[in-house]
């Protein structure tokens, strides 16, 4: 257990290297003064590119500059966005809430759907509703997320006028305590009802194929066989052993969603790290991106690994190695 | 009346418009206290019987007839209710993959004690742990065994999990299915021993399904020779394995020189099995049996006493004697 | 000949494969006969602004007064081409770097190893996005962006194949026999262990298709190019007023990508051990 927790502590912290690595690659590649990208404009004054070169040390040769830039991204440096005059990490620290809050939610209730509709057709194999559900989730599967946001627009604002489409607050009603919670819900309610449709077809196929397998393993045989019943096999072996799968996935998909939500927060103008994305890639302010990019590779890696852990934890076969 | 009796059982497996006829009218009687090797190989049929007296086999895609009386009570048409009431108490099993016998997510003890607890849902935790060390120790297992997961055995140690299992709620029948197959020689002489002390010691009676007629030789009282899904030869093993009487156990035997201490190399039976999806007049073995004649091929041969308790599906079995090959 | 009963095998065993299949040659008939069954000139933005579906413009016309419907007959000739291209691109490198990997093993295969797991955990979209944005949004980039990003998953299933592979007879017997290792891994391992690289791949047109759409929703498309994304991209501020705009080129890249998803569906369970053994 101690070589495999090593073991993952590594690999975390190599990703971290790589992006490093990469986002440096990437700017001293693409084409253009990597001074100019990174001060954002054709034309910096003199004084703007003379501290850049200090800061990045771009008089010395390549790999000094590499550890110089790893230097200050451990320090937690990040750079300084200069569309919004402030430091990368702090414009980024502020959209973490509202990223979390949309991100978890979404994961959240996708997987307790997903998961009990997987269970539902996995006990029900063959009838309608399996059929039926499985092209349903084919359909969403297929789906930009951007796209059902834009079509929940329509549906719920335009036509039903129903649900407020744009932000997290109204900033007019400056709402404060339960109100403010309410109000933050409604505006919840479309972009993250996008992201739980659209999540909702993994669970479901992961859970149904799961059980599948479980059943037909010999111990389901040797349980059938001592005259336990069906219920009871189910509830207590078969629950058990196909769930893992599932909160694996779960574990992945919380690293990864607040990468899949961006274009959903774009579409519903919620302010988190998807319009920051927006913005920086209109501005082009380069800082910002790589900012954003480190950032969520580094919560991919955390994530995973802390995914990676729990599971162990639960997991005697990976346990006990 | 024998304490188990099979009266042509019979197993068809449905795939489609498709019939394969995995088990075709098989009768014996198993005695209280008898042990019986139902061996053959591959696709002969045995695993599918010992399922079918289960009643483990898929009910839309496998289709059972005949009757298998176990003290009277007909186990195939036997109500689900009375079934799960019989099930571990009357019959139990130890099947084939022991490593996959038991979930890998839980603690042995835990499952030994749901199975327990299932015919015994009076018992408190600790009585049903107490039942579950007692079987533990009567298949010579540590009591440590109780807190472990299955994979932190080894497969002789499953195997004797497996055997505990089906000690916990005191059953008088129990089936083999392949159970020794996977272990090493050694592993496997020490469990077939340790089976048949406790067989003694508790009174069971056993149904032994294998492919390896040394396990046979070596710890059943009884033999049943199955060949593509049909019943050969039935009979006490000292006598079967000293003197086969039909062709196919004839040659299942020269299969296993060391049984008989020749060293003349072994020699396999010549032919395939049959397509079991076709109706298959005559005698199953027909296609394969260097004595095979029209009427052979023509008409299922009649079942032919050689003496009490030893038959033969087979014209030339009451000859007597085995013809130079 | 066997190919075809195989296939007809196939076709019979799974209506997955058979839909997909079917929707399949439906969009790829489109992109082949484009220019027959456009109405308008796609790139002539000659029509009125917004007009609503029905009438001369089929499926309504675009802020700039470009026709939908012939736009979506287009775009499905970008879709496709960043697709396949794309998926082609990751498909070779996984095929190689997997392949090498597993059949050399040791060293070489521990570092390739954890490269790839390192390369799976990153967020792909970002790097891509944020190297499109760096140089340049042509269509090319974006192909040969998406094609250099996605190669890992490629290269670990091939990994796989290969480690398995190299342990079989008659790879053992051509080493024996002296061949090279170059020549075996080109005979004899790449071309047994490629069919789940295949599906992959396939798989792999699918998410590109959809990353080209996603590229082009925060305006890293090609704007020389009529495209899904672009098209969902530019209806996306008149979604209350001019609906059609969005939402016809949307159901085009769903359909597209749900029929690639069928087929991969439908060959996995083809293919699947388990399933034909059950239908034999």
């Amino acid at each position: 257990m101690k070589r495999y927790v090593a073991r993952r502590l590594l690999t975390g912290l190599l990703t971290v290297v790589v992006v490093m690595v990469l986002n440096f690659v990437i700017i001293h590649a693409a084409p253009g003064d990597p001074v100019r990208i990174m001060a954002g404009m054709e034309h910096p004054s003199e004084a703007q590119m003379e501290e850049l070169r200090v800061r990045f040390g771009l008089d010395k040769p390549l790999w000094q500059q590499l550890f110089i830039y790893m230097g200050q991204v451990a320090r937690g440096d990040l750079g300084t966005s200069y569309t919004y005059n402030t430091p990368v990490l702090s414009l980024i620290a502020d959209t973490l809430g509202p990223s979390a809050l949309l991100a978890l939610t979404s994961c959240v209730l996708s997987f307790l759907i997903g998961t009990l509709l997987g269970l539902f057709t996995a006990r029900h194999q063959g009838s309608w509703i399996d059929s039926t559900l499985s092209y349903v989730s084919y359909f969403f599967d297929s789906m930009p997320p951007f796209w059902l946001g834009l079509v929940s627009i329509l549906v719920f604002a335009s036509t039903l006028h129903l649900l407020p489409t744009s932000g997290m607050v109204n900033l007019r009603a400056q709402n404060t305590g339960w109100a403010l919670g309410v109000d933050i819900a409604t505006h919840l309610i479309l972009p993250c009802g996008t992201m739980t449709l659209i999540q909702i077809p993994g669970y479901l196929r992961l859970t149904r194929s799961s059980v599948s397998q479980v059943m037909q393993e010999d111990y389901i045989t040797t349980f059938r066989a001592t005259g336990m019943s069906e219920k009871q096999i189910f509830r207590k072996y078969v629950l058990k052993n196909a769930i893992l799968p599932t909160i694996t996935v779960f574990g992945i998909s919380l690293a990864y969603v607040v990468t899949g939500a961006a274009l959903v927060e774009i579409v519903f103008a919620w302010p988190g790290i998807g319009r920051l994305m927006l913005n920086a890639i209109n501005r082009r302010d380069y800082p910002l991106l790589m900012g954003i990019y480190l950032m969520l590779s580094v919560s991919v890696a955390v994530v995973t690994l802390a995914v990676d852990l729990l599971y162990a934890w639960i997991d005697p076969r990976i346990r006990l190695k | 009346m024998a304490f188990l009796e099979l009266r042509n059982l019979s197993v068809d497996y449905l795939m489609g418009a498709q019939r394969v006829h995995a088990v075709d009218g098989v009768s014996f009687p198993v005695e209280k206290g008898d042990s019986v090797g139902i061996v053959g190989e591959s696709g002969s049929g045995k695993s599918t019987l010992g399922l079918a007296l289960l009643r483990l086999l898929g009910e839309p895609t496998a289709e059972v007839r005949g009757e298998a009386l176990l003290e009277g009570m007909d186990l195939l048409t036997l109500a689900e209710k009375d079934l799960q009431e019989l099930r571990w108490r009357r019959m139990a099993a130890v099947f084939q993959k022991s490593m996959n016998a038991l979930s890998p997510v839980h603690k042995i003890g835990k499952q030994m004690a749901d199975v327990y607890r299932v015919h015994h849902p009076e018992a408190s935790r600790e009585q049903a742990k107490q039942r579950a060390l007692e079987t533990l120790r009567q298949v010579n297992l540590a009591e440590r065994v109780y807190t472990s997961y299955p994979h932190e055995l080894s497969g002789g140690m499953m195997q004797r999990v497996s055997i505990a299992l089906s000690l916990l709620n005191h059953p008088d029948l129990i089936i083999f299915d392949e159970a020794t197959t996977a272990l090493d020689v050694v592993t496997q002489g020490q469990i077939l021993k340790e089976i048949q002390y406790l067989e003694r010691e508790l009174g069971l009676t056993r149904l032994m399904i294998t492919h390896d007629i040394s396990v046979v030789a070596a710890s059943c009282s009884h033999v049943a020779v199955m060949y593509a899904g049909r019943l050969m030869e039935y009979g006490p093993t000292a006598k079967v394995l000293r003197s086969p009487r039909h062709p196919y156990t004839q040659g299942l035997l020269r299969a296993y020189p060391s049984l008989r201490g020749e060293k003349t190399g072994m020699q396999g039976i010549p032919g395939a099995l049959p397509d079991l999806k076709e109706e298959i007049p005559g005698c199953v073995f027909a296609p394969r049996c260097p004595w095979a004649t029209e009427d052979c091929r023509q008409r299922r041969p009649e079942e032919v006493t050689i003496e009490a308790g030893w038959r033969a599906s087979c014209p030339r079995a009451v000859e007597g004697r085995e013809p130079d090959a | 000949m066997r190919r075809l009963t195989q296939f007809k095998a196939w076709w019979r065993q799974s209506p997955h494969l058979r839909i997909g299949l079917v929707m399949f040659t439906l969009v790829a008939l489109v992109a082949l006969f484009a220019p027959l069954l456009e109405t308008h000139d796609p790139y002539r933005l000659s029509a009125p602004s917004r007009m609503a579906p029905g009438g001369e413009w089929l499926l309504g016309t675009d802020a700039l007064g470009g026709d939908i419907y012939s736009m979506i007959i287009e775009g499905s000739r970008t879709s496709l081409k960043v697709g396949f291209i794309a998926a082609l691109i990751s498909g070779v490198i996984g095929v190689l770097v997997g392949g090498v990997s597993g059949f050399l093993g040791g060293k070489t295969d521990r570092i390739v190893s954890e490269i790839v797991n390192i390369f799976l955990m990153l967020p792909t979209f970002f790097l891509v996005l944020m190297t499109v944005a760096l140089f340049g949004s042509s269509m090319t980039n974006v192909m040969i962006i998406i094609g250099l990003t996605s190669w890992p998953g490629n290269a670990r299933l091939m990994r796989v194949q290969a480690m398995s592979l190299k342990e079989r007879v008659f790879v053992r017997s051509a080493e024996a026999l002296g061949e090279s290792r170059l020549s075996i891994l080109f005979r004899y391992i790449i071309p047994n262990g490629i069919f789940p690289v295949i599906t992959n791949t396939a798989m792999g047109v699918a998410g590109a298709i959809l990353m080209e759409a996603s590229l082009s929703f925060i305006g890293l498309g090609d704007p020389n190019i009529v495209s899904w994304g672009q098209m969902v991209y530019a209806g996306k501020s008149y979604m209350t007023s001019a609906w059609w705009v969005s939402l016809f080129p949307g159901l085009a890249i769903i359909f597209t990508v749900m029929s690639i998803y069928l087929i991969c569906d439908g060959l996995n369970h083809v293919l699947n051990p388990k399933n034909a053994r059950r239908e034999a």
